[in-house]
């Protein structure tokens, strides 16, 4: 039986979020998470960084929320963050009287939004449609929501918090209508661990409603399915944003070194709904057509979903549904020491956390003051450590690198000591051999989705065709073991994979899945080597 | 004089070039158009005839023909033309220094041979270079796995684990080798390809020569990477057996193709004693006809189009991946013929859930008869002169099958004989 | 709209690295998928350019074995491009770019004069600090420009004319090849125009890094080209390198300057006078004072650039067809000369191993004479093998003028 203050259940940007603020505020507290890092919404949506302007019209109080926050986020968290800024463009079918609107509005959120000439707008991204009318600036940027999730992760563990993914809570211990303990079991071995606690802090996203009925709790949540689409390259260096009433499709996301197109929304009744559709992508490809006229030659990846965990007292859905949050304490229903938070977006995660751990501090009587806004979650890399990096990895990818590996790097540059050589498995996304094989030994680390999540392997070009044979290789060479042995491994890598590549199963990408198929299939025999007794 | 073809051969896979070998040794004046360097660059050096008919492994390929569905391009060549295909596919390449042969089992009955891949996998593959010792590699006790350092796609420490599972390799011994690279601290990794271009020329082969000699006598079987030279040059090999003291056997690798290219080297040095002409980068758009045949095929010509014209042609245009089917959102395309290829509407019924089950696109491409000609759903042949060879045809899944090079000579050869018959017709 | 370049056509099958000259004789070039589509996508984020991107050749092999239609070469040139707008490139990249202007600046100097200059050993010394290998077959001025004898030749006059672009090698080192052009021309009952007004190509420039100057070079010419177009003339260049800046590379490099003066067509000129012959207007028989001339053996070298072109190979159908010649092709891949490249100290060396191949195949086939339409390859394989090296024309006019 584990002891501890606070159980926060869900490793998203909100519970990680509250999980460092309150090891910062030296309230001990222990994060159950079902599946891996941000293993919901938070690494399954479009990464924009808003700057709120999409909300000026119908929510201004949360587009001023989002141009607080999205500073302070560049500001701790540099590495999660391309500032990039971003347009917004008044297509031909746009109503132009929406424009006045959006700029009043702007301005009361105090949100910067200056007219650039279209021509400028062009020369600076020269693939947007010479149709637009007009275009805006605002500072919108991008974040990766998974990177920023470890790092939150890596921060509030610094700060004593305890991280425990791949554990599912399956039970809350009521007693004296108060909560006692969670249990949870450990998913990969199977064993159940108990963790006495006073205050539960429910985060889970589109399962806070299931979660809230472990507690006996009656919790309306409204999960809604959104698809998005990933592009092979990055054809645009800004957020594009349609300059109308928000609606499908009408997001371009740089991210690196591909461009994200979304998103949809259907109603759904499961949270882990995260199968896209072929229809989608051809509707989001209508939609983004007229901010970006050559949108259908170019190379699409693959599609991906995640459910957005909406939640409206009076229980609309879609986008009617607020996308607000909302923090309860089920005390009113008389359950003391259950709080849930529900909603939110993702740029406005360290302010839900911080109105969440307040409320927990209030029930504790526990006074102590926010600074989640103050300290950086990992340290920036030294000029000298970066010089001795410069030994190991393309000079290039350096910054790239160190930016996603955060407090990792340290530990990277001692595994690359080590090896006469420190080649790239990854070709696609710059990844090396150090980087792969670090991440790979971490206890919480138990497949190559694991593995790619940390380091973006198999996110590139070729989704896995090379890279899952050479990091399998590598790893068996150097004696780390995942949870599968090397062939499941990549069978299942491949699987995952496959799971957004066959609704966009055209052009290019179904050339590589040709490919990837006679690598596979053709040459490495994975898919008849069941028969291994036989042959 | 003129410029016209007697066959015009679109592609430069295994299927083009088997296509093309049988026309102009049949006395044909063959031309190939070839966009980009063709399959052979990224394949293996085995001839795969069929590994799992029915989703089942079947151990004898020409057994396994018969549980193939009517419309697979064996069935609809028939068994015997696939032998005469391959026989005519071994003539050559003996005739080149690089003989193949069949596998056979203890009882002298044809049968596939589990080769063993650079993941230690194994993968049923049935015409082999004759070096190749399947007894050896069936029965050895001792076996030295072989890899270089820096050689990324090659690690002996996961070769074995592997071979470890299968029931045939389980008891026997392993040892592993990583020798340090003859290139060096090098700016680009190295691949077997790179390794292997070394190993051509005798002056630079020590550095591997030396490393198995150290361990002659020490084990009844080597596995290495495809390092064994990149030309179809048996002397590479030889040396590597003679320092090794005992058989080498290259496992099945990825991209860079080394076997494949041995392949095609020899296959060209075959052609070259014809009357062949290979025009590279030029992209087959369309065809033209006069009345019901095809009189000619247009091609990109470097930002220009340029007539080509034949009496018969054959299009081993490689299917999806060598864009000899264009694929886009509800449609399927041949895309030169311009043939209308079945397909559902709905992309999501192009593929199973499952990366490993059954796919619709798998088994895409064009409808032949016996003589590789496209017909309609009628059964009727469009057009007298024009052929169809290898991954543009329907009805078999080379990947699942394991079919490959087997259907590409086998279909290359009857298209390419089809197609020599037809020209001699038309004069 | 016009073409954009992108990386999306590239699925990493590394069909172009196997096949890759440069790749081939060092592994210290990343190689074209890695430096081109793969980092592409890098470079669209803003990232420092990989070290060994000045290794590309753009001999354009790449470009012939993807059979995907991935831009390679173009996205390597580009990168060079953005590269040296950072980094301007130094004097012996201006020299190798601008040889045209060179001879310009340099016309009132006698050959003899420019000749001993340039290429005796303590300028070689000179040059090779610069960067020019001392070894380098450095190709000797012309006595008088291809353009101004060409003022002099007296054609016949037979209603039909072609418009002929020698490209700056023939204009500056070889215009005996030019003249050789025009014979071959005439006897196919053509006049050849040579205008006076069409610069260099602007494929040096391009490779060296000089973007704006090649920008400004094709726009002058497609300018100057228009003219004979749209007068329905026939544009024909004896160089495959130039035709494949003209049909390929410039839409690429520059799609606003194809849209301003329209497609330019740049036909090969060898391709031109095969199709004179399959017509009958070009009479492939000897002169009757030829009747005893020796047989002649040549091997023939297809320039990478030509192949490139998806024209097959005209050149060596036209010599087949002469009488008492036997020609082979050499098929051993790239002479390693790639215009300016292999003439630098630090590429010389790869240059050569990159032509080996070539030359030992030349030596060894007891062929009389070699052939090939490129000036530099020419310039290459004489250094290499030791064996003469013309143009196909030339050997055309050799073996049938009386």
């Amino acid at each position: 039986m584990l002891e501890t203050t606070v159980v926060v259940i869900g490793c998203g940007a909100t519970g990680i979020g509250a999980l460092r603020d309150l090891s910062m505020r030296g309230i001990p507290a222990i994060l159950l998470e079902q599946g891996g890092i941000a293993h919901g919404t938070s690494s399954r949506f479009h990464g924009l960084l808003h700057s709120g302007a999409r909300y000026v019209v119908n929510d201004n109080e949360s587009a001023r929320e989002c141009i607080e926050e999205n500073m302070i986020v560049r500001r701790i968290g540099r590495q999660c963050v391309e500032e990039t800024e971003g347009f917004f463009a008044l297509t031909a079918q746009d109503d132009p009287d929406y424009v006045e609107k959006f700029l009043e509005g702007c301005r009361t959120a105090g949100i910067s939004a200056q007219e650039v000439e279209v021509a400028k707008a062009l020369r600076l991204e020269p693939n947007l449609s010479p149709q637009v009318r007009r275009v805006f600036r605002v500072p919108d940027s991008c974040v990766d929501g998974f990177r920023l999730v470890l790092h939150n992760a890596m921060s509030a563990q610094r700060h004593g918090g305890q991280v425990l993914t791949y554990h599912e809570a399956t039970g809350i211990k009521l007693g004296n209508g108060r909560v006692q303990s969670v249990t949870a079991v450990n998913r990969h071995t199977g064993e159940t661990v108990e963790i006495a606690c006073q205050v539960v802090v429910n985060a889970a996203g589109s399962w806070a409603g299931h979660v809230a009925g472990m507690a006996g709790l009656d919790v309306s949540l409204s999960p809604d399915r959104g698809t998005l689409i990933v592009f092979n390259h990055r054809f645009t260096s800004r957020v594009i944003n349609r300059l109308h009433p928000s609606g499908d499709g009408d997001i371009f996301v740089p991210h690196g070194s591909i461009t994200i197109l979304g998103t949809t929304s259907a109603p759904t009744d499961r949270p882990d709904d995260t199968t896209p559709t072929t229809e989608e992508v051809l509707r989001l490809l209508d939609i983004g057509e007229p901010l970006f006229p050559q949108v259908r030659q170019y190379r699409i990846l693959r599609a991906f979903a995640g459910t957005r965990p909406l939640y409206t007292p009076g229980g609309a859905s879609g986008r009617k549904a607020s996308r607000n949050f909302h923090i309860v304490d089920h005390a009113d229903e008389g359950l003391e020491g259950f709080i849930s938070i529900f909603g939110g977006k993702l740029t406005t995660y360290r302010l839900m956390a911080e109105r969440v751990t307040d409320r927990v501090c209030a029930k504790l009587g526990h006074s102590a003051p926010c600074k989640t806004a103050d300290e950086p979650l990992v340290h920036d890399v030294d000029e000298r450590t970066l010089k001795r990096a410069a030994r190991f990895f393309p000079m290039q990818g350096l910054r790239l690198m160190a930016d996603r590996l955060g407090d990792d790097l340290p530990g990277v540059l001692e595994l690359a000591g080590k090896q006469p050589d420190n080649p790239l498995l990854c070709e696609c996304e710059m990844v090396s051999m150090a980087e792969i094989e670090y991440v790979a030994r971490q206890p919480s680390i138990f497949s190559l989705t694991d593995i790619r999540l940390r380091t973006r392997l198999g996110m590139g070009t070729c989704q896995g065709a090379f890279c899952s044979l050479r990091t399998v290789g590598a790893l068996t060479e150097h004696g780390v073991d995942l949870e599968l042995k090397p062939t499941d491994n990549v069978r299942r890598f491949l699987q995952e994979r496959w799971g957004g590549l066959r609704f966009a199963l055209w052009g290019m990408q179904a050339r590589e899945m040709e490919l990837s198929r006679a690598i596979y299939a053709a040459t490495l025999n994975l898919d008849g080597a069941e028969h291994e007794q036989d042959c | 004089m003129n410029r016209i073809a007697d066959v015009l051969v679109v592609g430069s896979g295994m299927a083009g070039f088997v296509a093309a070998l049988t026309a102009a040794s049949r006395g044909k004046k063959v031309r190939m158009l070839t966009t980009g360097m063709g399959s052979l660059a990224i394949s293996g050096g085995t001839i795969d005839l069929l590994g799992y008919a029915d989703g089942k492994y079947t151990a004898d390929p020409w057994a396994g023909m018969a549980l193939l569905p009517a419309n697979h391009p064996y069935r609809l060549m028939g068994e015997e033309n696939v032998r005469e295909a391959l026989h005519f596919f071994q003539q050559h390449m003996a005739d080149q220094r690089w003989p193949m042969r069949g596998a056979t089992n203890a009882n002298g009955q044809p049968c596939n041979v589990h080769m063993p891949t650079i993941m230690g996998t194994l993968k049923p593959t049935y015409l082999l270079p004759e070096r190749v010792n399947v007894t050896a590699l069936n029965t050895a006790r001792r076996v030295l796995v072989v890899s270089v350092e820096g050689l990324r796609d090659c690690r002996p420490a996961l070769v074995v684990s592997q071979l470890r599972r299968y029931g045939s390799w389980a008891h026997r011994e392993f040892f592993e080798l990583t020798l340090p690279s003859p290139l060096g601290q090098a700016h680009r990794s190295a691949s077997a390809l790179d390794l292997a271009r070394l190993m051509d020329k005798a002056q630079s082969r020590q550095w591997l020569t030396d490393g198995l000699a150290a361990r002659a006598g020490s084990c009844d079987l080597v596995l290495l990477p495809p390092l064994c030279g990149s030309k179809a040059q048996p002397e590479t090999w030889q040396a590597i057996e003679k320092a090794a003291g005992c058989p080498v056997v290259e496992m099945l690798s990825i991209p860079p193709g080394v076997g494949g290219l041995r392949l095609r080297d020899a296959l060209l040095r075959a052609l070259r004693c014809y009357d062949f002409e290979m025009v590279e980068n030029a992209r087959a758009l369309r065809a033209e006809m006069r009345g019901n045949t095809c009189a000619a095929l247009i091609a990109e010509a470097s930002g220009q189009e340029r007539k080509h014209e034949a009496r018969t042609f054959v299009l081993a245009t490689g299917g999806i991946l060598g864009g000899g089917l264009t694929l886009q959102p509800g449609k399927v395309r041949e895309s030169v013929m311009g043939l209308d290829v079945a397909a559902p509407a709905d992309v999501e019924q192009w593929s199973s859930p499952e990366l490993f089950g059954r796919h619709f696109f798998a088994s895409m491409g064009v409808c032949v008869d016996s003589a590789m000609r496209p017909v309609d759903s009628q059964a009727s042949t469009y057009w007298p002169n024009v052929f169809f060879a290898g991954r543009s045809l329907g009805g078999y899944d080379s990947a699942a099958e394991k079919s490959g090079h087997g259907v590409a000579v086998a279909t290359g050869w009857q298209a390419g004989r089809m197609a020599a018959a037809a020209a001699e017709e038309g004069r | 709209m016009s073409v954009r370049i992108t990386p999306d056509n590239c699925i990493a099958c590394t069909t172009c690295v196997v096949h890759c000259p440069v790749a081939d004789a060092t592994p210290q070039f990343l190689g074209p998928r890695m430096i081109g589509p793969a980092y592409e996508r890098f470079r669209l984020l803003g990232l420092n350019e990989d070290p060994s991107l000045h290794y590309c050749s753009n001999c354009k092999n790449c470009d012939i074995t993807c059979p995907h239609g991935v831009p390679v070469s173009s996205l390597n040139m580009m990168a060079r491009a953005d590269q040296c707008r950072k980094t301007p490139p130094g004097l012996r990249d201006w020299i190798l770019g601008h040889g045209e202007l060179m001879a310009q600046w340099l016309r009132r100097i006698p050959a003899g004069l420019k000749n001993f200059g340039m290429l005796n050993p303590v300028t070689r010394l000179v040059l090779h600090k610069l960067g020019i290998h001392r070894r380098a077959p450095l190709p000797a001025f012309a006595r008088r420009s291809f353009r101004s004898l060409a003022k002099e030749v007296r054609q016949p006059e037979t209603g039909r004319s072609v418009v002929f672009y020698p490209g700056c090698y023939v204009d500056v080192y070889d215009p005996q090849t030019g003249l050789d052009m025009i014979w071959a021309m005439n006897r196919a009952g053509y006049k050849v125009i040579v205008p006076q007004d069409l610069v260099c190509c602007g494929l040096p420039m391009v490779a060296n890094g000089f973007w704006q100057h090649a920008r400004s070079n094709a726009e002058h010419n497609l300018h100057a080209l228009a003219q004979w177009r749209d007068q329905g003339l026939p544009v024909v260049t004896g160089c495959p390198s130039c035709a494949l800046m003209f049909r390929v590379d410039l839409p690429e490099y520059f799609p606003d300057l194809g849209e301003k003066y329209g497609a330019c067509r740049l036909d090969d000129a060898q391709d031109f006078l095969l199709a004179c012959a399959d017509s009958g207007e070009l009479d492939l028989a000897p002169a009757a004072s030829r009747a005893n001339q020796p047989d002649m053996k040549i091997m023939y070298h297809a320039p990478c650039h030509l192949r490139a072109q998806g024209n097959g190979l005209p050149s060596l159908e036209l010599l087949r067809r002469l009488p008492g010649v036997s020609v082979t092709d050499a098929h051993a891949g790239c002479c390693g000369i790639s215009g300016s490249y292999g003439f630098k100290t630090e590429k010389y060396e790869i240059a050569r191993q990159i032509g080996s191949a070539l030359f030992a195949t030349i030596r060894e086939s007891g062929a009389d004479i070699s052939s090939s339409e490129c000036g530099t390859c020419r310039v290459q394989i004489v250094h290499g093998s030791g064996t003469a090296c013309l143009h196909p024309v030339s050997i055309l006019r050799s073996r049938l003028e009386a």
